[in-house]
């Protein structure tokens, strides 16, 4: 273990054992985590703010029934997750629904993004980005989890609810969905390189 | 790790590549730059997967104003002080409380017992290209389609509502326990949860579905009243079909065909001016096939006649008999890849 990721397993600890200043702490490390995400999912800023609120009095009202947490940042985004559904649920309605009713993810991707900037290829990078917009809402989630929160599979699949099975086959089809286009970029990029040699 | 052996896929999984996009440590940096001086032989299978990664990475980041943090901790802090200086009462814990405490398990127990047996609830899920029949405690009978699940509870109580979910697709035959004219009461009635719609079942025969944001409830005999809340609901007719668009929110009666919306039941998919996508729709959420197009004007395609979905290879050649298409199956990850025909 890290010593990064032991900083927060310590906290936890300390906060389940009545510490106000541990839930602060952990409040404040994994804010920024929690409201991106949250806002991410649903664009109501005052809405996440109300979740993370919530989340946060729930854990301290139960710190005696919540157990000890390997991580508490897989902890707090499954919770933020589910409170933020149960808050878009219709009044009246008890059973869990489905998330994909009404689901949602905000991922743009940019070709303002210095990462982009730096590619040479134009046109192709304008086209990789049209088709990474064209991804459904969980494939953006799954992308956005993997490499910009870079988790595991096993702790994605936790989140959105699905096996790890699920959550490699809901990423591998994002990729099949842009694979054809890269090969073209990519034959294409060097038939522009070739030409520039000449 | 030998980085020569890795692919484009290889590539995309590995953390100190990512580290390396995003320019977070010199040390990363530095072994990186030098591997490409290497001149590896797989140089291209690198050069695709940084492609990716950067345009995955390009999103702009969010982050809350500031002072953000601050308010709901604030608000946090409040609520959390407030609940804390709620009173508690001590009880001093006599004999008669411990008589009382084991009292309360009993109790406890017993009620556990009822709320498992009433409560706990059993799923049934039907595999990809597979159908499994239902029989509920009271005899009504629910056909599984492929890729579909069913959640009841285990136990009925006589005077409760009957109530079953579904995810996927289904075809209902409700045990019709209503023999007098009296109003509706609790225990006769019939519901069934599928999407975000409430279908009340009144006896009958019909077809559920909820595939890719759209709910259709076909009815064959009997009624049925479909609503997405409690407060409007449209009854049906036999022979009616119901969609809900759950995005739009949208509910729409019309006239239903009873032979294409049950038709999955004799293994067949009924088509009468169907288009092409909706019959890959159809083999991809039922039957766990991924379809490709290389030509993907075929998708808009209409086309009519009987698709036999229980053998693979008639199914096949059919369908690319009556598209004029050449289809080639790779059973390693059951993708059916449509080209034109020659």
């Amino acid at each position: 273990m890290n010593e990064l990721a032991a900083k927060p397993i310590t906290w936890w600890k300390s906060f389940l054992g009545g510490d106000k200043d541990a839930l602060s702490a952990l409040y404040r490390y994994y804010f920024p985590v929690l409201y991106e995400y949250g806002v991410r999912l649903h664009d109501q800023e005052e809405l996440v703010k109300d979740c993370i609120q919530d989340l946060f009095v729930k854990l301290w009202t139960n710190r005696s029934t919540i157990q000890e947490a390997r991580d508490p940042r897989l902890y707090l985004l499954i919770a933020l997750r589910g409170g933020i559904y149960n808050k878009l649920r219709p009044a009246g309605v008890r059973r869990v629904i489905p998330y994909e009713a009404h689901h949602d993810f905000r991922l743009t991707f940019s070709a303002e993004s210095a990462y982009v900037k730096k590619e040479a290829a134009g046109l192709r990078s304008k086209q990789l980005l049209q088709a990474l917009e064209k991804l459904s809402a969980r494939q953006k989630e799954i992308i956005y989890l993997r490499f910009y929160e870079e988790m595991e599979y096993e702790d994605i699949a936790a989140i959105m609810g699905i096996t790890v099975k699920a959550a490699y086959k809901l990423y591998a089809r994002a990729l099949d969905a842009l694979r054809g286009l890269l090969n073209i970029s990519m034959s294409a990029l060097l038939v522009l390189l070739a030409q520039h040699k000449g | 790790m030998d980085y020569h052996q890795f692919d484009k896929n290889d590539f995309l999984e590995d953390a100190s590549l990512l580290a390396y996009v995003k320019g977070e440590d010199p040390v990363v940096m530095r072994f990186w730059e030098d591997w490409i001086q290497q001149q590896p032989p797989n140089i291209q299978e690198f050069r695709k997967a940084m492609f990716l990664l950067r345009h995955l990475l390009s999103a702009e980041r969010v982050s809350a104003r500031p002072g953000t943090e601050q308010e709901v901790w604030d608000r946090i802090a409040q609520s959390i002080d407030t609940a804390d200086a709620t009173p508690v009462r001590r009880i001093g814990l006599r004999r008669w409380v411990a008589a009382a405490a084991i009292c309360l398990l009993l109790i406890g127990a017993g009620a556990a017992y009822y709320v498992y047996r009433y409560t706990a609830t059993q799923t049934v899920y039907a595999a990809y290209g597979t159908k499994k029949q239902v029989v509920l405690e009271d005899a009504s009978v629910v056909t599984l389609n492929g890729n579909s699940s069913l959640r009841y509870a285990r136990h009925w109580r006589k005077n409760s509502v009957r109530e079953v979910w579904l995810d996927g697709e289904a075809y209902f035959e409700v045990q019709h326990l209503k023999k007098d004219n009296l109003p509706l009461k609790a225990g006769e009635r019939f519901l069934v949860h599928i999407g975000q719609l409430d279908v009340e079942v009144l006896g009958t025969t019909f077809n559920v579905k909820d595939r890719r944001g759209i709910t259709t409830v076909f009815l064959k005999d009997g009624a049925v009243k479909v609503g997405a809340n409690k407060a409007n609901g449209l009854v049906m007719k036999p022979g009616e079909e119901t969609e809900y668009h759950q995005r739009e929110r949208l509910l729409i009666k019309h006239p239903g065909d009873a032979e294409a919306a049950a038709a999955w039941m004799d293994n067949k998919m009924v088509l009468h001016n169907t288009a092409v996508k909706d019959i890959i729709q159809v083999l991809e959420d039922t039957y766990g096939y991924k379809v490709v197009l290389t030509d993907t004007t075929v998708a808009d395609r209409k086309i009519n006649g009987v698709l036999p979905l229980k053998n693979t290879e008639t199914l096949l050649y059919i369908l690319s008999n009556m598209l004029d298409v050449e289809i080639d199956v790779h059973q390693t990850d059951s993708t059916l890849l449509v080209r034109p025909g020659k």
